[in-house]
């Protein structure tokens, strides 16, 4: 009797709902656009572009298109297809390449280790005992904390400099290497950037009995003196030269002229470390 | 006044449903920040506690007693399932800000504890009165909430898209603990103290 009544009850609520299920319409109007920017995007929800998963960052773009130039979604921009599909989604045209930032490190390796550490081995343990165990408080300390999380396998530990080495054709931009990196050396450029400068020593931080190494930034000025282009502009309160793409035309002398092998050629900078890798 | 009248009155003071039962202060405190959201919820609790009262009372003479709260949350689920329906095909800007809280009307304590207290007992048109007063009394205390929220919280008013004031100094440096929860328990309990105080609402 008792189990009856439920049951007919039970089976009496399901028709409610799914009467009303078949007559309400499943578009739902307002979130058509959401839909089709979802179904463009990758599906992966690996929330880099700051968004909660990819469904989210559909309804923030169906409010506001122009925000795909300032957050992009660094999978879609890797494929073509999809770019040009999102383009049309979105009715506005994008230029992939300027877009796709590519992670650079700050650091050119090599600082001398001032002692041995055998702690945990990951650079977030390693840099809260006194900033790491090398000379330089901002230096590389190549424990593969970014190598992990980097999701493309773009960033390798060159063994000879102990530094990590970001490989251009491999980064898509998504940026979670540079939230990882506890020194603060990985930065999101522009795929266009000409020089790179490989340091990161700020002498306004300076950590009592730690100073910059033999490898880093002298703040010299060479490089801003020897650039016939003007390209270069200097930075006083960091002490650090500034490079203009624009007006730079990769002559080389800036490169050249660094006593302290600090700055290198972005272009070569994938290039170098595979040819470094195929020597060791 | 009918019996009709004295049912329907009952709900908007003697057993307001947020400040003397205290009941259904989930989505009291959740829901009250914007005039917007507490009218959109209190459409929600409209629908889904007139349904559950007048199908609750319809049926409350062959429900076995043992069986009844299965039964209640199995009308109300319908009904919320429903309600979820109809607000995301055809207000889904309404079904966005509410979120969570919409399903959660579901397990809301005024509908089943109106259903358990009332419905289960009375016939149906004494069961819509007390429906109508209860949601009545639930949409008042939250538009109180609301409006002392939002102003405080945000600096200014505006329903719908329609922008009354901005006050002066506090439309640019709001109270923020306002829109928060605890902001809300504050408000909760102002009210409730005040009302308690000059005698307005008294506890059954």
């Amino acid at each position: 009797m008792i189990i009856g009544i439920l049951t007919a009850i039970g089976l009496a609520c399901g028709l409610i709902i799914y009467m009303v299920h078949i007559k309400v319409p499943q578009k739902v109007k307002g979130l058509e656009k959401t839909e089709e920017i979802n179904s463009i995007l990758p599906g992966m929800n690996c929330g880099a572009c700051g968004y909660p998963g990819c469904f989210g960052y559909a309804q923030a773009l169906a409010k506001d298109p122009d925000l795909v130039v300032k957050t992009p979604c660094s999978q879609v921009l890797q494929d073509a297809e999809k770019l040009e599909q999102l383009e049309k989604a979105l009715g506005i045209t994008l230029d992939a390449s300027e877009m796709s930032k590519k992670a650079l490190v700050h650091c050119d390796g090599n600082s001398e280790v001032i002692c041995s550490y055998s702690g945990v081995q990951t650079c977030k343990a390693a840099a809260q005992l006194l900033r790491g165990y090398k000379k330089c408080p901002y230096a590389c300390l190549g424990l593969d904390d970014c190598v992990k999380i980097c999701p493309q396998g773009a960033i390798s530990i060159d063994p000879e400099k102990n530094v990590a080495i970001v490989d251009p054709e491999e980064c898509t931009g998504c940026g979670l290497c540079v939230v990882e990196c506890p020194q603060d050396l990985i930065e999101l450029v522009s795929p266009g950037t000409k020089i790179a400068f490989l340091c990161s020593y700020k002498p306004l931080k300076n950590i009592p009995g730690r100073e910059r190494c033999d490898f880093g930034c002298i703040h010299c000025r060479k490089c801003f003196k020897a650039c016939e282009d003007e390209a270069i502009e200097w930075n006083k309160e960091l002490a650090i030269p500034e490079f203009n793409q624009e007006k730079c035309t990769l002559c080389h002398k800036c490169i050249e002229v660094c006593e302290q092998n600090t700055l290198a050629d972005f272009t070569k900078i994938g290039k170098g470390k595979e040819a470094e890798l195929v020597s060791v | 006044m009918g019996k009709f009248g004295k049912e329907f009155a009952k709900g908007l003071i003697l057993s307001n449903p947020v400040f003397v039962l205290a009941l259904g202060l989930c989505p009291a405190l959740a829901i009250s920040t914007s005039i917007d959201n507490a009218l959109g919820m209190t459409l929600a609790v409209l629908i889904v506690l007139l349904g559950s009262n007048i199908i609750i009372a319809a049926i409350r003479g062959f429900v076995p007693s043992i069986t009844r709260i299965p039964i209640f949350i199995v009308v109300i689920a319908t009904l919320v399932t429903v309600v979820n329906l109809i607000f995301h095909a055809y207000l889904p800007d309404m079904y966005e800000s509410l979120g969570i809280f919409l399903p959660l009307v579901v397990v809301n304590c005024i509908i089943l504890g109106r259903a358990e207290a009332f419905a289960s007992k009375n016939p149906i048109l004494h069961s819509i009165a007390d429906a109508l007063g209860i949601t009545v009394g639930f949409m008042l205390a939250l538009l109180m909430i609301s409006f002392i929220r939002q102003i405080l919280g945000t600096g200014s008013l505006s329903v719908f898209g329609f922008d009354f004031f901005t006050l002066p100094v506090l439309g640019e440096h709001p109270i923020v603990i306002f829109v928060l929860p605890y902001g809300a328990f504050l408000i909760i309990g102002l009210l409730m103290a005040l009302f308690k105080r000059t005698g307005v609402m008294k506890g059954e």
